[in-house]
């Protein structure tokens, strides 16, 4: 149940903007200097490195050409990254103490493996802290799964992965519905904008193949805020690749490495401008920033224990690859997270699940969120029975997620304190 | 009226930040697959689709004699032409 505010009564569109491969500290963990409440990282986080020396944090990150090859992100990786190569079984703890002994896996190069410690300073991300320190910062947000890309974001779709865990094609099993044919079914409007042809989308199999008409590029993302005209729920994609296009050379804007970091930067200023430059589209949108996962990038935070998921979507040990099966019942490593909106109070903090009055959320989040938002004035026994089922059914793991729309206040930021990146 | 708000400047990557050469990682490997299979899986439903339009073709419209016989049709064909059923594209 929702507190009643004016944000909320002026909210009229959800926007998801999800980037690529980038933990929490690495882009965000530098702000801790100047504000406390920030979990970031004061310089005494370490990792051994295979001779056993401790290797600390360092703001040394580049924006390109440091992580290459790209680091290991998958099950076992990210499994030896939370605990620190501990095999499977009880007791064993999670110390965020593997990331430079998986990293040496891939080259056997003792320095390179130490580069997966460093992290931005503030200046080198201005837009990403200039929106984290302007408007609400997530301390726990996490990735869905400690795992790669597709199914972490079949959980922001489908508020699951249907026992996914890796990269491999799954087809959509059941029982839930997308979050956008959900919205659909409730007379809403949503879509997912992909960049464009040559990027593609990342939500490929179950989507593509027969919801034409929820699918968008970044052009008409772009006309739909001049015009007005977006819908109610939009969930945007970056550009994966590096493409040449009509207007031009087409920089990855995903920030995956090793594709550079600023080019996404200007990205996420895009659709921050695109909104902000429609001034009713401004007051009644809340846009979320998040990452999928963290790429195989160094973070301090232990991902915390979670509700599993439905027991049919079990992992079995070899898709795991691990020697043990996963329940869905831990989170992924800890994700940059920020909601803009001009109804969020300047600078607030959400603090994490280890901290007083702690929150953690993580993909399956915004599926939930899109739910509360839609449910705030539609009333699914308006539906036929069977429709009603569809509209309703989710996972586990999405009716255990926290919601984040509590987060818009009474009063708006005023325009002239709000951030211009300008591209010089 | 234009909006004032406070300008904070950012850099531009450099033109060396692009590299279409650049080797693609398991990401953009497993995208690719991934649309393979969901190209494989569109040139399926398309066939089924064609041997309908075939029938369809062929049907012998002069044999056709009640309101019935042509709605059918008409439902048929229509399902083809505009599988949407009318419902808005938003």
């Amino acid at each position: 149940m929702y507190v009643p505010s004016a944000g909320l009564d002026n909210l009229k569109h959800i926007v998801v903007l999800m980037m690529e491969n980038r933990s929490f500290d690495h882009m965000l963990g530098a702000l801790m200097a100047q504000d406390k409440r920030i979990d970031g990282l004061d310089g005494t986080q370490t990792n051994p490195d295979t001779t056993n020396t401790q290797i600390p944090v360092k703001p040394l990150a580049e924006f390109q050409g440091q992580l290459d090859p790209d680091p290991d992100h998958h099950f076992p990786g990210v499994d030896l990254q939370i605990f620190g190569g501990a095999p499977p079984g009880a007791g064993r703890v999670a110390n965020m103490q593997g990331f430079i002994k998986s990293y040496f896996q891939q080259q056997q190069n003792v320095r390179q493996s130490q580069k997966i410690m460093y992290y931005f300073t503030r200046d080198k991300l201005p837009v990403l802290t200039g929106l984290a320190t302007q408007f609400a910062v997530f301390n726990g947000w996490f990735s869905s799964i400690p795992g790669p890309t597709i199914c972490n974001r079949a959980f922001a779709h489908y508020g699951t992965s249907f026992g996914q865990v890796g990269m491999n094609i799954f087809e959509w099993k059941g029982p839930y519905l997308s979050i956008y044919e959900r919205a659909l079914l409730a007379g809403r409007t949503a879509k997912l904008y992909y960049y464009d042809g040559p990027s593609s989308t990342m939500e490929i199999v179950n989507l593509l193949r027969n919801q034409s008409k929820i699918f968008a590029t970044f052009d008409q993302f772009l006309g739909d805020c001049k015009s007005g005209n977006l819908p109610d729920y939009s969930f945007v994609e970056p550009n994966y690749n590096d493409h040449d296009s009509d207007s031009g050379a087409e920089i990855a804007s995903d920030q995956h490495p090793d594709h550079h970091v600023q080019h996404g930067e200007i990205f996420i200023n895009n659709i921050y401008n695109a909104i902000f430059n429609n001034q009713q589209l401004w007051k009644s949108t809340a846009l979320l920033i998040v990452y999928d996962e963290h790429g195989g990038v160094y973070d301090h935070v232990v991902p915390p224990d979670c509700t599993p998921d439905d027991a049919a979507f079990l992992a079995s040990a070899d898709k795991t690859e691990t020697g043990a099966p996963f329940a869905f019942d831990r989170l992924g490593v800890r994700v940059p997270a920020i909601l803009v909106s001009p109804w969020v109070p300047k600078n607030i903090v959400i603090p994490g699940p280890y901290q007083i009055n702690g929150r953690k959320f993580d993909h399956a989040s915004i599926p939930a969120t899109v739910m509360k938002f839609i449910l705030k004035d539609f009333d699914p026994n308006t539906l036929s029975p069977g429709n009603k089922q569809k509209f309703l059914a989710s996972s586990r793991r999405e009716q255990a997620a926290d919601t984040f729309l509590d987060l818009l206040g009474d009063k708006m930021q005023p325009d002239d304190d709000i951030p211009n990146f300008v591209v010089r | 009226m234009a909006r004032t708000r406070r300008v904070v400047p950012i850099p531009r990557p450099p033109k060396t930040a692009f590299d279409k050469n650049r080797a693609a990682g398991t990401l953009l490997r497993a995208q690719a697959v991934h649309l393979r299979h969901a190209l494989a899986r569109h040139v399926q439903k398309v066939a089924r689709h064609l041997s309908k339009v075939g029938e369809l073709l062929a049907t012998d419209l002069a044999a056709m004699k009640t309101e019935g016989d042509v709605s059918d049709y008409a439902k048929r064909v229509t399902a083809i032409l505009h599988p949407h059923g009318g419902k808005s594209e938003h």
